[in-house]
């Protein structure tokens, strides 16, 4: 149902729509000005006003009224579903009291309107449900499940001072798979193509986070990702003790890191993970790959927590 | 009798069409329009009918222009932009 675009005169427009499509030749409409002496429309003016006062019985009567009684919403019901399990029970008094019309039998009207009006809303809307089949909630869920992620700590920066409004919006629109891309341009007509504009991939929220191949975007992605990691690192290294356990680090050139006074301890390798921390035979290629971790703590036996009971000493992977 | 006399003319169609509409507050609320093809010096009454809130100027208008296409002819001008608007809306809706 197209409730939010009917037209209270929806039954002349639709017979003009009607008339114009079915008509063998086409139909040209011309918009001359008002009252500006055009010799035609004067004459349409004073026939209007005498059909309005003294011709109403002869004129034409193939304009239909709207509806059963002039009612011009008489198709339309508003807040209603079908009673598809019970079709001989009777409606709620109290909700059709007030109706000029009341709904045929098999209709009944919602007691919940906010669920009622949520569910109505398309679902491409801005305004609708959100969208918890995207990719980020299932992971998240995956995370929190596994005991992975800290929701206190991933939902920090709502109260944070020092993120701008537009950057939560931005981080909520991404988590909820809302953020516009060319997915949602094709949805609403704007576009043909769901590929993205600057590489030929198909284009989506975690395509414009990470994944377009364009060079300039690429660079930024690798950019932004030491900037996050550097800052991390920075946080660890204020710590005092931790910041000497570094054995691995993976966040940028040394040029990068001396623009924010960072240099890597003598005690980490750059890039690549040392192999002693991996289980014995591990493969070397799959060492090296690219989704190796950008930090790699290794705190001694002292340091351990009660969770972190191994023989070498606490494990911190970032 | 009305639609005798918006029956379709086989001559002329392509030649403009003039409607236009009128409200008035007499009696209640009486709305009218009408069409007229300049070239043939015929004129149209069109009664655009309506219940309660629809009766408006908005329908009287619309309602003459319905009636100029409806009857078959191709060639229409009138004075009511938002009517044309709404047409356009309802063609591509």
């Amino acid at each position: 149902m197209n409730l939010h675009r009917y037209h209270i005169q929806g039954d002349v427009l639709q017979s003009i729509a009607k008339a114009i499509r079915q008509s063998p030749s086409p139909i040209h409409f011309f918009k001359v000005k008002s009252h500006a002496g055009i010799i035609g429309n004067e004459h349409a003016d004073a026939l209007a006003k005498n059909s309005a006062t003294t011709y109403s019985d002869i004129a034409d009567t193939s304009i239909r009224t709207a509806g059963p009684e002039g009612n011009p919403f008489y198709n339309i019901h508003w807040l209603t579903k079908e009673d598809t399990e019970n079709q001989t029970q009777t409606h709620d008094l109290t909700h059709t009291t007030n109706m000029a019309h009341p709904p045929p039998q098999r209709l009944w009207y919602l007691l919940n309107h906010r669920d009622a009006l949520q569910a109505h809303i398309h679902i491409l809307h801005k305004l609708g449900n959100a969208k918890i089949e995207a990719n980020y909630h299932a992971y998240y869920q995956t995370l929190k499940k596994n005991g992975t992620a800290n929701e206190a700590t991933s939902n920090a920066y709502l109260t944070s001072s020092y993120v701008p409004f537009k950057t939560k919006c931005i981080i909520m629109k991404y988590r909820t798979g809302t953020l516009y891309n060319q997915k949602h341009a094709v949805s609403f007509k704007l576009s043909t193509s769901q590929t993205c504009t600057l590489c030929p991939q198909l284009d989506s929220a975690l395509h414009i986070l990470s994944g377009c191949q364009h060079t300039q975007i690429r660079n930024m992605i690798t950019e932004r990702h030491n900037l996050a990691c550097r800052m991390i690192f920075k946080a660890i290294s204020k710590t005092g003790s931790l910041g000497a356990y570094d054995v691995s680090i993976d966040i940028g050139s040394k040029e990068r890191m001396t623009m924010q006074n960072l240099q890597i301890p003598k005690t980490a390798k750059s890039r690549i993970i040392s192999k002693w921390l991996f289980p014995p035979r591990f493969p070397d290629k799959d060492r090296c790959t690219s989704s190796r971790p950008d930090f790699a703590l290794v705190t001694p036996s002292a340091a351990k927590t009660q969770k972190q009971q191994t023989n070498v000493g606490g494990w911190w992977v970032l | 009798m009305g639609e005798r006399l918006l029956a379709p003319m086989n001559q002329n169609k392509q030649e403009k069409k003039f409607c236009n509409s009128q409200l008035l507050f007499k009696l209640g609320q009486d709305t009218g329009s009408g069409i007229y093809h300049p070239h043939l010096y015929v004129s149209h009454y069109v009664n655009p009918k309506g219940m309660g809130i629809t009766i408006t100027i908005s329908r009287a208008e619309l309602a003459a222009i319905a009636a100029a296409v409806i009857h078959g002819y191709s060639h229409t001008a009138t004075d009511s932009l938002p009517s044309l608007h709404q047409i356009k809306q309802q063609l591509s809706h």
